[in-house]
């Protein structure tokens, strides 16, 4: 992101255990992405997989693993609902991961809860854009920083987010999903302390009252809703981390309409492949995939 | 279309559902072996036993994979117990992911302890339903609290496809093609005074009188031995009556709480007659031998 280039994401994980871990160091993807909204609250299964992670790598990019964000079952609906979870954030945070990817953001006041529940007390940066103190502590920092591969200390330092904190190593993101969430884009996305925002079509469309998903080309209201959670990373300066709706298209066409709209900072890719063409596409128009 | 949940398969035919509880380690083979259990019910207390979200999604999948049931459903009625309490409805809404969690297993239902009012148990009933179920809403139901991604899972268990499992993953009978039942425990004093509210809450079918909490919470450092003392015996009436006016089963088992003493040495079968027949029961906790017993009475068609 700090060279501008392109970081693909890949959600498929198989399972959480040592073997996947090391399976996965060597992966195609600079970022995996565990959902652990839709699957089981495995925190035992989760500390096993970044240290069969670890112990696979490093990556061929020199990093000990590929970056790993985490989405906590609990929602980001309230202030409350956040602060009363907070524990899940820093049980998820204390096996290494580098970040969170927080289901259904409704609010500012929410985002906001969310950034300080990663973050040590005394971390100082954005307390006056309105962050309040952190909520993390010491205790969880020397499982964690093994995972970095450096000092405990230097893991309190370190682990607050980017770019907020331009050298922290976390990175924060969420989805916005709901309509309450579209109605507040704007605000969400400008919270101090955000790297990405994603917007949850799926989810977006029951709580616009379709009892089943309309799929692509979307209703104007779904399409709208992709639209303002996209215009309000714009404006705010961050990643939208997205796909491109029809996946049906094969891959070059899927990459040249998310360029085409400005998404290049923060992609999902369906399989190795996907991140290949886009990869090959950034560097430069002697790519393969040549869309001029 | 052929009811997922066989427990209200059951109701619907005006015939009891015999429960039985989980006490072994949640596995896959586990799972397999209880596919084929005597008991309708399958009830999975994650209040006092280890929140084993992984473990109960193999062992739901052992249950399916050891299953059809002689029935024909897919499993037995799988209903858990969350470690949460349902005391007011901001502890059910900030642990509503374990709701979410639970239901992604393909569990069928709940038996949420500790109501004390009836806001909670709205929350609670909101928490188990799409965001896009409107049945009840007018009633006081807040917008249900479920969205996309979990659907899948669930679905295989249940065998159906997953916008059949979003269509049909709602409570019953709120919703009459709905295949969830959602229980709740009435154990204190404060979800006493509340009993008739919470019973009616639209969305619950089913209620347990938890006499061991209800025991502490009347300041009773010991459980009293049965037969109970009046306040142990008027608590279970008042949910008993709080059961009959919304309509609703109270789980129950032997020797009820409120028999008195000459009641209790009965025969098996008059065990089950006064159950059946003399307390309308229609969730019961009984032994393997007096569930036999019962389903004779009833003259239960429906395989096991």
């Amino acid at each position: 992101m700090e060279r501008g280039e392109t970081v693909y994401v890949t959600l498929k994980i198989p399972e959480l255990s040592y073997d996947a871990g090391r399976d996965q160091a060597q992966t195609w993807a600079d970022l995996i992405a565990i959902d652990l909204e839709h699957l089981a609250y495995d925190i035992i299964g989760l500390t096993q997989f970044m240290r069969g992670l670890k112990d696979g790598g490093p990556t061929a990019s020199g990093h000990l693993t590929p970056t790993v964000l985490v989405s906590p079952p609990a929602n980001c609906t309230s202030v409350e609902e956040v602060i009363y979870n907070a524990w899940q954030v820093r049980q998820i945070l204390s096996t290494g991961v580098h970040g969170i990817y927080y289901p259904q953001a409704r609010d500012a006041e929410s985002v906001r809860a969310y950034v300080t529940t990663t973050r040590y007390t005394f971390q100082t940066i954005g307390r006056d854009l309105g962050l309040s103190e952190g909520l993390r502590g010491h205790g969880g920092e020397n499982q964690a920083s093994e995972i970095w591969g450096i000092s405990p200390t230097e893991y309190l330092m370190k682990a607050d987010p980017w770019p907020l904190n331009p050298e922290g190593e976390l990175l924060l993101g969420l989805k916005i999903e709901d309509r309450q969430g579209i109605a507040n884009a704007d605000a969400i996305a400008s919270t101090p302390g955000l790297a990405f925002v994603a917007v949850g079509v799926a989810d977006l469309s029951m709580s616009l009252g379709y009892q089943s998903f309309p799929g692509w080309p979307y209703p104007p209201d779904l399409l709208n809703g992709r639209l303002a959670a996209k215009s309000a990373c714009e404006k705010a300066g961050i990643a939208y981390f997205t796909g491109w709706p029809d996946s049906s298209l094969p891959h070059d066409e899927q990459l040249k309409h998310l360029f085409e709209e400005g998404s290049d900072k923060m992609l999902l890719a369906q399989n190795r492949e996907f991140a290949e063409a886009g990869r090959s596409w950034s560097k430069g128009k002697e790519g393969k995939c040549d869309y001029e | 279309m052929p009811r997922i949940n066989k427990s209200i398969e059951l109701m619907e035919l005006g015939e009891p559902a015999y429960v039985t509880m989980v006490m072994n380690e949640l596995t896959y083979d586990s799972g397999r072996e209880w596919a084929k259990t005597w008991a309708d019910i399958i009830w999975i207390d994650f209040e006092y036993n280890i929140y084993d979200l992984v473990g109960l999604s193999k062992f739901m999948r052992g249950l399916k994979e050891g299953g059809p049931t002689a029935s024909g459903h897919a499993t037995p009625t799988v209903v858990v117990s969350p470690p949460s309490h349902c005391r007011n409805p901001e502890e059910v809404y900030n642990n509503g992911w374990m709701i979410r969690s639970l239901l992604m297993t393909g569990i069928h239902g709940f038996i949420y302890p500790q109501a004390q009012e009836s806001e909670a148990v709205k929350a609670y009933v909101a928490t188990t339903r799409y965001a896009s179920q409107t049945i009840g809403r007018d009633q006081g139901l807040p917008e249900g609290y479920r969205g996309h991604g979990g659907e899948k899972m669930a679905a295989e268990i249940w065998r159906i496809s997953p916008q059949d499992y979003v269509d049909r993953a709602d409570p019953w009978p709120l919703n009459p093609d709905g295949e969830l039942l959602l229980g709740l425990k009435i154990e204190d004093q404060q979800g006493l005074a509340n009993a008739d509210a919470i019973a009616s809450t639209p969305g619950i079918n089913l209620a347990i009188a938890g006499m061991g909490d209800m025991a502490m919470s009347l300041g009773y450092q010991k459980i009293p031995s049965w037969p109970f003392p009046p306040d142990m015996v008027n608590a279970w009436n008042t949910v008993q009556s709080a059961c009959d006016k919304a309509g609703i089963p109270l789980h129950t088992g032997w020797p009820e709480p409120s028999i008195t003493e000459g009641q209790q040495h009965k025969t098996d079968e008059e065990v089950m007659k006064f159950l059946i027949e003399e307390n309308s029961a229609k969730i019961i906790r009984v032994s393997e031998e007096l569930t036999a017993i019962g389903r004779k009475l009833t003259g239960r068609e429906m395989p096991v």
